[in-house]
């Protein structure tokens, strides 16, 4: 189309880009030198052209198919390790809670004082099991954080004996128990978080890795395109020499590619651009909710830490207000749940402000009364409504990531089998379509 | 046709091909993009100082020697104005710095919430001489090394803590005269043939930090273990991390008490007088605590209070000689 080119004479053209392109060779072979037998040369000539313009179109249609094909499968690959890794990533935010719970559950039971009150024994007991099965899962499949996952597992153990340490001392009357449950906290909050911390970090590494294998789609595009447009230059070459304007091989090769750029490029793309999104707006919003219910767990363990350094709270409420507004935060940057999650966060807190004013006033046990009462309307109600409609919003979040990014993968794999079949389908018609004029020239 | 349009199509489609693939929704950005990481690394507090082994030791020939009380305590009703007493009468509660896990000087009693103990039950009639109120109390649960620097800052009112007099914690705040005398020992599991610190030699012995207990293990060949709070050490000792806690008898009775396989032994290797700190500029304080502490004394008080919650430790001695004659 551009033709405003200097009207060179024909000769020396530089060489051709592109491999399996028609190559100009025979050409300039004709004006280089005077040949002897220049009509027998000619046939000759052209018999290696047709049959290297055949080779081309059949290869274009063949490297379309594979490469497209392995483009996609790449794709879907990566789609599925990143719903997986997704999945992971929530799992090990969902250890973080389930510990910080079982710690706040048992330092709050020791705020009540007197024998274990039976649902907070209850709810140690359940969110250490569902921190036991977590740390199994995560164990199952881990890779370059095994050896953090073992540890966890051990660590695990060990503050589970820490807290029946603390227990019986506790109901013996003996303050020793105190110093079992600070040894307990002090595990989780300086030796384990700090472990889930870095084997969230490699989760999350993962699975942005995984979905960047959306990228993949470009192969699948480019590989169908320039297979195409290999084989509407063949023809136009082919055209130019046999003076016949269609091939019909050629041309049904190419509807054949046309295809495989519909359903088979299109679709791959279409899925990236669908797992992009679901990232940006599902995985995401589902993590920091995530992140703003494991906060708000770990500032409840300080809310009781407050109270039970009595008098000595201050650099815990301090810490409390930090991750209570890193929460608050996080959701406010998600406009979607954030709203109806930010108002129960912020339910809570009115709540634990009461408690402040209360200690602060220097009335510490009505404070703790206070703290410790499951009343509705109380703060613990306030919290526990906030962390069961974070944990609903997560569950809800992470099943569609898993949908969305687990439909967007089969889509993906879809397209590899439709590229794959298109292009071998066309790679076999565009040889044979050729074949009568390689017999011309034979 | 010639060559030239041809090979410009094709670069045309190459370019296009490019151009797409620029455009490819290529999902981009790190884990901790998706995390939301831009939030500060979590710090715990650090409750303890780290403060190391303290300044060398002040030397004094009169560190028990407290302000002499009034010639006539005030009565509750009579407090002087402008006094400090009057002041806290005022305020409605008198803020105290305790212990929480100090087994039968103040610690909490799991099973009622309650902290109690001998050092809460003085503070308790110094409460009554304010308020006429035993319950006035207001407790601030601080740890050894907090001592100090809550009395200096003006935080509390007072600290019972089984707080030992010495010259050195004079240059900053002020003592009442000595309440209750204690001696340092050390507590090793039952059957140890050890007799003493210096029977411990290269064995792993616990004190909490910033005591006069842990910078006395220094004389003996032993390893000393420093622990955030003295409960932290019987809890190391029955985890066979440490072998032997040190402290003063009145404390370690208590863990003999929460635990049949421990045993103190040996003589005191030192004289603890005990004393109620009081912020060095609170003068009135002091004389009006020391009234108080004379009055326990004299109607025997003090007596019952040793028998209640230190008899373990053996029939009630002669309560402590108050010494007087400090001038502000």
């Amino acid at each position: 189309m551009t033709s405003p080119t200097p009207a060179l004479p024909v000769p020396q053209a530089p060489p051709q880009p592109g491999a399996p392109a028609p190559g100009p060779v025979p050409q300039g072979a004709v004006v280089a030198a005077p040949q002897p037998a220049p009509s027998a040369r000619r046939i000759a000539d052209s018999a290696t052209r047709v049959t290297r313009l055949s080779l081309a179109a059949t290869v274009a249609c063949l490297l379309a198919a594979l490469l497209g094909f392995l483009g996609a499968q790449q794709q879907a690959g990566g789609m599925s390790r990143a719903a997986d890794g997704a999945d992971r990533v929530l799992a090990v935010m969902e250890l973080r809670q389930a510990l910080l719970e079982a710690d706040g559950a048992a330092t709050n039971a020791f705020l009540v004082g007197g024998l274990e009150p039976l649902d907070r024994r209850e709810r140690y007991d359940e969110a250490i099991e569902r921190a036991s099965v977590l740390v199994v899962e995560l164990s199952q499949d881990a890779g370059r954080d095994a050896q953090l996952i073992a540890g966890l597992n051990t660590d695990l153990a060990t503050y589970t004996s820490l807290v029946e340490a603390a227990r019986v001392n506790n109901r013996q009357g003996f303050p020793v128990g105190a110093a079992y449950l600070d040894q307990a906290s002090t595990l989780v909050r300086e030796q384990m978080l700090v472990d889930l911390d870095t084997v969230l970090e490699m989760a999350a590494d993962d699975a942005a890795g995984a979905f960047r294998a959306g990228g993949w789609a470009a192969l699948v595009l480019a590989a169908v395109v320039v297979g195409a447009v290999v084989l509407v230059l063949v023809q136009v070459r082919l055209a130019a020499m046999t003076r016949r304007r269609l091939n019909a091989g050629l041309v049904v090769a190419t509807l054949l590619l046309v295809v495989a750029f519909v359903g088979g490029a299109m679709v791959s793309l279409r899925a990236a651009e669908h797992a992009a999104d679901v990232r940006t707006d599902v995985y995401r919003p589902t993590l920091a909710v995530a992140q703003s219910a494991v906060l708000a767990a770990e500032a409840r363990t300080l809310e009781s830490f407050t109270l039970i350094k009595r008098g000595s709270g201050a650099p815990y409420e301090a810490l409390f207000v930090e991750r209570t507004t890193a929460a608050a935060d996080l959701l406010d940057r998600e406009r979607q749940p954030g709203q109806r999650l930010s108002a129960l966060l912020e339910d809570w807190l009115v709540g634990h402000a009461e408690i402040r004013a209360l200690d602060d006033g220097g009335d510490w046990e009505e404070a703790v009364e206070l703290a410790v009462t499951d009343d509705e309307g109380g703060p613990s109600a306030a919290y526990a409504a906030f962390a069961e409609a974070a944990d609903v919003t997560v569950a809800e979040g992470a099943a569609q990531v898993r949908a969305e990014v687990g439909g967007a993968g089969s889509d993906a794999r879809r397209a590899a089998w439709l590229t794959a079949a298109a292009g071998l389908l066309g790679a076999v018609v565009a040889w044979r379509g050729t074949a009568a004029r390689r017999e011309e020239y034979r | 046709m010639s060559r030239r349009p041809l090979r410009s199509r094709l670069a045309l489609a190459l370019t296009t091909v490019a151009l797409a693939t620029g455009l490819v929704a290529c999902s981009t950005g790190s884990g901790a993009d998706d995390l939301g990481l831009a939030a500060a690394p979590s710090e715990e507090p650090t409750e303890e100082p780290t403060s190391g082994p303290t300044a060398p030791p002040v030397e004094c020939d009169d560190a028990l020697a407290s302000y002499e009380p009034f010639e006539t305590q005030p009565a509750p009703d009579e407090l002087p104005a402008g006094s400090t007493m009057a002041e806290i009468r005022e305020r409605g509660a008198l803020v105290v710095g305790v212990s929480g896990d100090t087994l039968l000087m103040s610690a909490r009693n799991p099973e009622t919430g309650v902290i109690e103990g001998f050092d809460i039950d003085i503070l308790r009639e110094i409460s009554r001489a304010i308020f006429d109120d035993p319950d006035r109390l207001q407790l601030r649960v601080i740890t050894s090394a907090q001592r100090l620097e809550v009395l200096e800052s003006g935080e509390v009112d007072l600290v019972a803590r089984t707080f030992t007099i010495t010259c050195t914690r004079w240059e900053s705040i002020a003592f009442s005269a000595e309440y209750l005398h204690a001696g340092q020992k050390v507590l090793v599991a039952e059957g140890s043939p050890a007799q003493g610190l210096e029977d411990l030699a290269g064995q792993r012995v616990c004190a909490p930090q910033a005591t006069t207990t842990l910078s006395r293990l220094e004389e003996y060949p032993v390893e000393a273990v420093a622990a955030p709070t003295h409960s932290q050490c019987l809890a190391l000792f029955q985890q066979g991390r440490v072998d032997a806690i040190t402290g003063d008898d009145t404390i370690l009775a208590g863990f003999a008490a929460q635990d049949p396989y421990a045993v103190v032994v040996g003589e005191a290797i030192s004289d603890e007088p005990y004393g109620i700190g009081v912020p060095a500029e609170n003068v009135d304080m002091v004389r009006f605590v020391n009234g108080v502490l004379e009055e326990l004394v004299a109607d025997g008080t003090w007596q019952e209070l040793y028998e209640t919650w230190l008899g373990v430790l053996g029939p009630a001695p002669e309560p402590p000689t108050p010494v007087y004659g400090r001038e502000p």
